[in-house]
């Protein structure tokens, strides 16, 4: 959906457009920002640079200063450490700059693939909170984890994806309790 | 020993135009790993255009800086869109091989260009101040040289001004780290190759000048200044502009204290012995990372 | 491209180098003598520096330096009373061990960096012998009389011959098939046990040792030359651009090559000196884009085009 790989067939509808056929940055402008697996920073510049570069697009550079005092907002840590280089931060850290970054790109859908990889579980919570208080203020979240339980009680509407297919859908709160959910992911003894 | 000292100072003089051309080199190597071997072309070509703007207009040599730059500009534009722009698609280390097989075709066709267009002859430009020298101690600094390096370092300067503070220069820098994120924060990377890619060329025209101004220029300066570029590259690492600049100058008193210990005919040796004990040293360059 | 079709080819080559044999016999001028000689030395110089390119998948920058030393030795020995012979095979001796040398460093290097590494080196090396031997080597008098220019053509033959041998050999063996295996994807060809910086250096060694051979013929053809203009990197760059347009990898594609470039060189070489490189940067670029199997390649779509009709 980013643009960085092209579909083989179909279409991804946005916005009364196909988007199978833009240019990544163009997806970008039009409101879609995808938080990647790993998170990508620009781990040669400083918080600031990250930030600044999110805002690249000519929508998101007229809301940038706005954005950025959300991201700080949100993240207060990112405020005190925005001089430092990326390279510099914990995990953790740098995933705030990452979801800081989408934020200043202005989305109205945030993508986040993976965003709880080797981040330490107190500052999952924080991430999760701060992606339930974006979601509050207007931008839809799609999220793609593997931390089921977090990411369950989270979401108003989940699906689960077993070998590319798409098995269960439901609300968060109801997947968290199918039987199958639970064995496959929470462990055979789960009930 | 003032001789040592006066061939230092010239060595110095002239590494500060070496640190000039590899930094438009290192700079399109740096952003998207494509060699441009034929650099030493365009210095030529910058430098052919500096003589004729001077001979046909009677302006002032650093003067014609600033009809040369922009042309260059304009021809780094060309040169990507109609040819290196199609050897980004491939992954990194095809890159840097087609670029190499590329910029050797052009370098080819460019240099029989100019011995067709212009003669292989060399050709030079008078300055104003022509032979005068500034004398500090017992050192002679020949004015034109002195004022070609300062020029070089005010190039550089802005580069970097550019790079860091410019929000299309940092769109560059974070092209060059990892250009897949760069275009999920919405830079259009081609755009940014693009404008390296100018930015090399100019680079290398105002290179061209300094030199033609300084020295002469030839159609066979070209492989000579490809390889000079390429040598400080190496030495220097591609992680600063400053540091390629250092490099530059660091090339320029090798080959002095070189020619001063081995003789006037081992100046080349002493940056090619250099090249290649790094390259297979600390291939990351002394500034690198 | 089957063993079958390079056969063929192989055969036909050497059959045409066969039919030159015969050329002095009809009597002809000197310089078409020279000119099939340049031929030739072309085919030897574009043939070995295919045996690393295509082969091992190297671009190796420094060939000169190797056709230069194998020139410099036997020029040295034979002025010195030594025979031909001899002297060009410890010309190819010295050549092969430098590159074993230097290759053993060298293939360190990947890719680009083994390019400009090797092109560094042979710069070394022209600018030493440019400084240690200024001067123009002439033959003595006594040798210019008794030169005869058949010798030469005899051994440019032979020579070329022997290139294309050995890369027809090359091409069905298991070094061949274990330097092409290195080509294509070096990390996997290791893992399954080929040794690549053995097999890399054997391509070496055979390429130099072709160029170190072409050098002594060079040194035993040339009555007077500068003793560093056998380093020159012109002499490299030809032998990429004609292997490449020809068809790197290849074995008629470097022969091919070699006769158009020869010939575009003496028959445009009137109206503007170097149109040759010109046409050849440029047939190159379009070749490095849209066609790396050079001229062969371009063959090749063509024949399958014709036969699909």
């Amino acid at each position: 959906m980013a643009g960085l790989v092209r579909p083989r067939a179909g279409a991804i509808r946005w916005d009364g457009g196909d988007l199978a056929r833009v240019h990544a940055h163009d997806i970008v402008a039009r409101g879609l920002v995808l938080v990647p697996e790993g998170r990508r920073l620009f781990t040669s510049l400083t918080v600031e640079e990250n930030l600044e570069l999110g805002a690249f697009s000519p929508r998101a550079r007229a809301a940038a200063p706005e954005s950025r005092e959300r991201v700080y907002a949100l993240f207060p840590v990112l405020r005190e450490r925005r001089r430092q280089i990326v390279r510099a931060l914990s995990g953790g850290q740098q995933q705030m700059v990452a979801v800081g970054r989408a934020l200043m790109s202005a989305p109205r859908l945030l993508m986040l693939d993976e965003p709880s990889l080797g981040i330490a579980p107190r500052l999952v919570s924080a991430i999760f909170e701060a992606l339930a208080e974006i979601n509050r203020g207007g931008v839809a979240v799609l999220l793609v984890e593997q931390n089921v339980p977090a990411s369950l009680s989270l979401a108003h509407r989940a699906y689960v994806m077993e070998g590319g297919r798409i098995v269960r859908e439901g609300t968060g709160a109801a997947l968290l309790q199918d039987p199958h959910v639970r064995r496959a992911y929470l462990g055979p003894l789960a009930r | 020993m003032s001789v040592l000292a006066q061939q230092l100072v010239l060595g110095l003089l002239i590494g500060g135009l070496y640190g000039l051309a590899a930094a438009g080199l290192g700079l399109v190597f740096g952003v998207m790993k494509v060699l441009n071997v034929a650099h030493g072309e365009l210095i030529m070509l910058g430098g052919y255009g500096a003589f004729w703007l001077v001979t046909l207009l009677g302006i002032d040599p650093f003067a014609s800086l600033g009809l040369v730059v922009p042309l260059g500009l304009a021809l780094g534009v060309i040169l990507y869109v109609a040819l290196f722009g199609f050897v980004v698609r491939a992954d990194e280390e095809t890159r840097v091989k087609n670029s190499l097989l590329i910029g050797f075709g052009l370098a080819l066709a460019l240099h029989a260009t100019a011995v067709r267009l212009w003669t292989a002859d060399e050709r030079s430009v008078p300055t104003p101040w022509g032979g005068a020298v500034l004398s500090v101690g017992n050192l002679s600094l020949p004015v034109v040289r002195l004022a070609s390096l300062g020029v070089a370092l005010g190039l550089i300067a802005i580069l970097h001004l550019l790079l860091t503070r410019w929000r299309w220069g940092k769109a560059v820098r974070a092209a060059a780290e990892d250009w897949q994120a760069a275009l999920l924060t919405g830079i259009d990377v081609r755009r940014a190759y693009v404008l390296a890619f100018a930015l090399g060329t100019g680079l290398a025209g105002a290179a061209g000048t300094l030199v033609t101004i300084s020295y002469s220029v030839s159609p066979s300066i070209g492989l000579e200044w490809s390889l000079k570029a390429l040598i400080v590259i190496v030495l220097a690492g591609l992680g600063s502009t400053f540091g390629i600049f250092v490099g530059g100058l660091v090339l320029g008193v090798a080959e002095a204290l070189s020619a001063f210990t081995f003789g006037g005919p081992y100046r080349e040796v002493a940056g090619l012995v250099l090249f290649v004990v790094i390259l297979v040293a600390r291939p990351r360059g002394l500034f690198g990372r | 491209m089957t063993t079958g079709h390079e056969r063929a080819w192989t055969i036909g080559i050497l059959a045409a180098l066969a039919a030159l044999a015969l050329l002095p016999l009809a009597k002809p001028r000197d310089d078409t003598l020279n000119f099939v000689f340049v031929i030739l030395l072309s085919i030897t110089m574009a043939q070995s520096w295919n045996i690393v390119a295509g082969f091992a998948g190297q671009v190796n920058l420094g060939h000169a330096a190797f056709f230069g030393l194998g020139a410099l030795v036997a020029r040295t020995l034979w002025i010195g009373g030594t025979p031909i012979a001899a002297g060009m095979a410890a010309g190819t001796a010295v050549a092969v061990a430098f590159a074993l040398v230097i290759g053993v460093a060298a293939f360190r290097l990947r890719g680009a960096y083994f390019a400009i590494g090797t092109l560094a080196l042979a710069e070394i090396f022209r600018t030493t012998v440019s400084n240690v031997l200024p001067e123009i080597s002439t033959l003595p008098v006594a040798a210019i009389g008794g030169y005869r220019l058949t010798h030469r053509y005899y051994l440019a033959l032979g020579l070329a011959a022997a290139s294309i041998v050995v890369v027809a050999e090359l091409s069905g063996s298991r070094l061949g098939l274990g330097m092409q295996a290195i080509r294509d994807d070096e990390e996997a060809a290791e893992a399954s046990g080929i040794g690549a910086v053995r097999l890399k250096l054997t391509a070496l060694a055979l390429s130099t040792a072709l160029a170190g051979l072409a050098g002594g013929l060079f040194a035993y053809y040339h009555i007077s030359y500068y003793p560093a203009h056998p380093f020159s990197p012109h002499w490299t760059f030809d032998a990429l651009l004609m292997t490449f347009i020809g068809g790197v990898g290849t074995l008629q594609g470097p022969v091919l090559g070699a006769v158009l470039y020869v010939v575009l060189k003496e028959y445009l070489a009137l109206r503007w000196v170097d149109i040759h490189l010109l046409i050849f940067g440029a047939l190159f670029i379009a070749i490095v884009l849209a066609l790396p199997g050079g001229l062969v390649q371009a063959a090749e779509r063509v024949r399958a085009l014709t036969r699909s009709r």
